[in-house]
């Protein structure tokens, strides 16, 4: 064992030498960059070079995996474990060889690299997804928006195989559905958000909490069965039964934004109120709720901008219609149905008002988002 | 000269615009406790912070000037470096939740990769707790994490995190007013029992404090050095009106 | 004094209007998958056939399709919010640049999942159907690697925002502390930051598994919907699969006997199951997280 003494680094400066010496075991010096090699290359072994026990402990555990992959039939989780295991040993073998380094200068320095190296490979990571994302936007763009014109908003689909048509008839729907969603899922939601709010610590304040917890996470396709099985199996397919799916997965956001906006307040507010002799109901409809006004409103935009989305509820509850209808009692057709049901059909042309539809789908969507970043900013609120 | 061990000569700093320290010099002899007091605002924290590089860690913080440890100016050593010498303790003690006690006094080490045969460890932590006078108190619980440990426990703590790096100078932010008065004065006791193998430089608030414990003080006002003088010299007649106004309360 | 009580009671009401929908919910997806149930038991759930025209139905396809794309999405997306919720968090958390960022990642959750859907087919399809050709499986393109690359995506947001909020939190002092011992920004990171958000960024990731288990519309475009299990783990990875959710969407429709449906429903029930107990889960992390 070599030893590296710190108080080395204390003669090259001026400082005193002192009488502690800090004496650190550093071991023989590997080369970091022979070790990460070593192991990248040849797993466990390669670990050797670094440190003897990591590589005897790893080797052991992924001879144990080797044996289990041998033995076993479906193998794939233990694939997925020698990745894993691999992965390990390259990591372990680069903090052994990086302890081995003995001059300490040469050692903060690598340090320092090894920081700006993780900042780089962050900032990497973190921009490259955005990637992604720009790539689908334009393409929509691209894409649909040679396919809007006055023609394209105010016309039916044509029949399969024709060309021409348009959306009206789901862009229509949408609106109409996403309205009648609203007119049932803001007034239930904003009330039992007030509930909330206003009685935090009771029972019923902590299972209806968990309850919209849930119904936050329930997959948007298990509520179009269960509206299936409560509105459609008795009164048929219709817009009102897809407005009742979307309308479920409305409510727990604009309960969630209702409450967290209203605990916000400062509770002097509904204590000035009360004392002035007004009756509760009247000290939060006539001073909470309007004081908590933008909060609520940007609960309400964002899960309109989720709803007007979703496709899944409607599949089996406001289905579709070629037809452009006013009739809520009747399926009726929506942008993301109709973009779903061209999407995956064989025709060209119906390819084509999928992109149109997606287009101003979008264009919806993003509009909602940057009303609501306008609220919040102009108002101030955390949401 | 031997002796000083930091020594400032017309050392600034500013946040962003906002110039905080101006021209500072001072030296500061070895095996000493040196108080650092003024009112809030005066520069006396940040003037602390800059002699081990924390000061730069603060977006749009700039210093200048010259700002030695021994004969090396700081800010051309690497601050990594600078920081294994010049240790702090801060005002509201921080030991690392996730640690025990045993891993928070080698923090130091084991946060800088530094790999040791386990003795050697061992005798680390034990010399450091005890020069913290801390050893007793915990020496049964050493693997059990510290939050059942009071305030000055915990502080104290701290302070062997510092001394385990075997640091030439340790630096105090206002130590102990974050402690009951109990706390206090166990720590206030180590300042005695450090003083023999460290420099203690401490920011503090408390003027009695500064009395008990220091051999000079330094006095700051609006960013500059008014004056640095033997402690008893500077309660009992101090040169500039500024200090006299500060130590007979005419602002705090 | 009347129209207060008639208040306090509606609000209360609309309260208890949350419980009845959750129960509805339970009790509708039980009852109606009760002649499952009864016939085919626990066994379902690792049945492998999945034959509706001679009434086997085994829920195995289902589930492996299912923790497949979910899995793989998670640990392809999970570098990706790490490293977002650490710009984010600790290098940069205000500025023009930092503000970008984030309006970016919530623009990517705002996206409805259909678009994802439609776009990857058209131009993601064809580019997996390639990459197949050239590793020699059939070019599906279609398949559990399509939808999982889609859902990876998808689910970053989540698991970054709550990342985002974690790190910001970590108090300064204890930064500092490591600081002055002479730790590098890396170092602080990695043995300061990262364990003090443990458990949150832990949650983090299951509020976006949650997310992938329940997503619909882009899977089911995406998945190839084949109910048949292939045999190697090429096969199953590149090939088409099924998930749960994707399945209903496809075949709901079509059942037409009761057995049939309600072997559907009872897969809606597992999923409604899974996601519920994932998400309270980590829910329940975060705000005993907050709460310290």
């Amino acid at each position: 064992m070599i030893i590296m003494d710190l108080a080395n680094q204390q003669k090259k400066l001026s400082l005193q030498p002192s009488n502690r010496q800090t004496v650190v075991y550093a071991g023989k010096e590997k080369s970091v960059l022979a070790a990460f090699l070593l192991a990248f290359i040849f797993g466990p072994i390669g670990l050797f070079y670094a440190s003897i026990r990591s590589g005897i402990i790893m080797t052991l555990i992924s001879l144990a995996n080797v044996v289990l992959i041998v033995l076993s039939g479906f193998n794939l989780f233990l694939e997925i474990l020698a990745v894993i295991i691999w992965i390990i040993c390259i990591v372990k073998a680069y903090n052994a060889a990086k302890a081995t380094i003995k001059d300490m200068d040469r050692r903060i320095k690598f340090r320092n690299n090894e920081s700006v190296l993780y900042k780089s490979f962050i900032i990497f990571l973190a921009f490259v997804i955005t990637l992604p994302l720009i790539i689908v936007l334009l393409y929509i763009i691209k894409q649909g928006v040679l396919q809007v014109n006055w023609h394209f908003l105010t016309h039916v689909p044509a029949p399969e195989g024709e060309t021409g048509g348009g959306i009206a008839n789901a862009l229509v729907g949408s609106l109409i559905i996403v309205a009648m969603s609203s007119v049932v899922a803001i007034p239930i939601g904003i009330l039992a958000g007030i509930y909330l709010s206003e009685n935090p610590g009771t029972k019923l304040a902590y299972y209806s909490g968990l309850c919209v917890d849930i119904l936050q996470g329930v997959p948007s396709i298990v509520v179009g069965i269960i509206i299936y099985f409560w509105i459609v199996k008795p009164f048929g397919f219709s817009a009102v039964s897809g407005s009742i799916a979307l309308a479920i997965m409305m409510m727990p956001i604009v309960i969630r934004s209702t409450e967290q906006t209203l605990l916000l307040l400062p509770p002097s507010l509904k204590e000035a109120a009360l004392s002035l002799g007004v009756p509760y109901h009247r000290v939060i409809l006539k001073v909470i709720v309007p004081c908590g006004f933008a909060g609520i409103l940007s609960g309400i935009i964002l899960s309109i901008a989720r709803i007007i989305g979703e496709t899944a509820p409607l599949l089996f509850t406001a289905l579709g219609n070629n037809y452009l209808s006013a009739n809520i009692a009747k399926p009726m057709e929506s942008l993301p149905h109709m973009i779903y049901t061209y999407a995956t059909s064989p025709y060209d042309d119906q390819h084509d008002l999928a992109w149109g539809a997606s287009f101003i789908l979008l264009m919806f969507v993003l509009l909602l988002n940057i009303f609501t970043k306008l609220i919040t900013r102009k108002w101030n609120i955390q949401l | 000269m031997e002796h000083t061990v930091v020594s400032a000569s017309k050392f600034n700093a500013w946040f962003g615009d906002n110039h905080v320290v101006k021209d500072v010099s001072i030296k500061i002899e070895k095996n000493q406790v040196i108080a650092v007091m003024g009112p809030s605002g005066c520069g006396k924290t940040t003037f602390l912070r800059c002699i081990n590089r924390m000061h730069e860690l603060i977006p749009g913080a700039t210093a200048k000037g010259s700002l030695k440890l021994y004969d090396d100016d700081v800010y051309t050593m690497n601050p990594i470096y600078v920081r294994y010498k010049i240790g702090m303790v801060f005002q509201r003690p921080n030991p690392f939740p996730n640690l025990s006690i045993y891993d928070n006094v080698v923090a130091g080490y084991k946060l800088n990769g530094i790999k040791m045969d386990k003795a050697d460890m061992d005798n680390i932590v034990q010399k450091s707790l005890t020069s913290a006078a801390l050893w007793n108190e915990v020496k049964d619980s050493l693997h059990k994490k510290g939050t059942f440990l009071s305030g000055g426990q915990q502080q104290r703590l701290c302070i062997a995190r510092a001394i385990a790096m075997e640091p030439e100078v340790i630096l105090f932010d206002e130590p102990t007013s974050a402690l009951d008065p109990i706390s206090t004065s166990s720590v206030e006791q180590l300042f005695h029992e450090l003083k023999a193998n460290y420099t203690l430089i401490i920011v503090t608030h408390n003027m009695q404090q500064a009395a008990r414990v220091s051999d000079k003080t330094a006095f700051f006002y609006v960013g500059e050095l008014v004056e640095f003088d033997e402690t008893k010299q500077m309660f009992t007649a101090p040169r500039d009106v500024r200090t006299q106004n500060y130590i007979t309360g005419r602002f705090s | 004094m009347k129209w207060e009580t008639i208040f306090r009671r509606i609000l209360v009401i609309m309260s208890v209007i949350m419980l009845i929908l959750v129960a509805g919910i339970f009790i509708t997806l039980i009852v109606q998958s009760m002649p499952s149930i009864k016939s085919l038991g626990i066994g379902y759930l690792w049945g492998k056939v999945w034959d509706p025209v001679n009434n086997v139905y085994g829920a195995y396809p289902f589930l492996i399709g299912t923790l497949l794309t979910s899995f793989t999405a998670l640990i392809i997306s999970v570098p990706f919010s790490y490293a977002i919720s650490i710009y984010l968090g600790e290098y940069n958390p205000k500025g023009w640049l930092s503000n970008l960022l984030k309006n970016t990642i919530e623009l990517i959750a705002a996206v409805p999942s259909i678009i994802y859907g439609f776009w990857a087919l058209f131009i993601l399809v064809p580019v997996v159907r390639i990459f197949e050709i050239k590793i020699g499986v059939a070019p599906y393109g279609v398949g559990v690697c399509s939808a999982s690359l889609v859902l990876a995506v998808m689910i970053i947001p989540y698991a970054a925002s709550l990342g985002t909020s974690l790190i910001r939190m970590v108090p300064s002092p204890l930064k500092e502390g490591a600081y002055a011992l002479g730790a590098t920004r890396f170092e602080v990171i990695r043995r300061v930051v990262l364990p003090y958000t443990r458990s949150g960024l832990f949650a983090g990731i299951l509020l976006s598994l949650g997310r992938a288990l329940g997503e619909t519309m882009a899977v089911t475009v995406l998945i190839g919907n084949t109910s048949a299990i292939a045999h190697t783990f090429k096969e199953v990875f590149f090939g088409p699969g099924n998930t749960m959710a994707s399945v209903i969407a496809n075949e709901f429709q079509e059942a037409d006997h009761t057995m049939y449906f309600s072997a559907l429903i009872e897969l809606g029930l597992v999923l409604f199951f899974v996601t519920v107990i994932i998400n309270l889960i980590g829910k329940r992390i975060i705000t005993k997280y907050t709460n310290n």
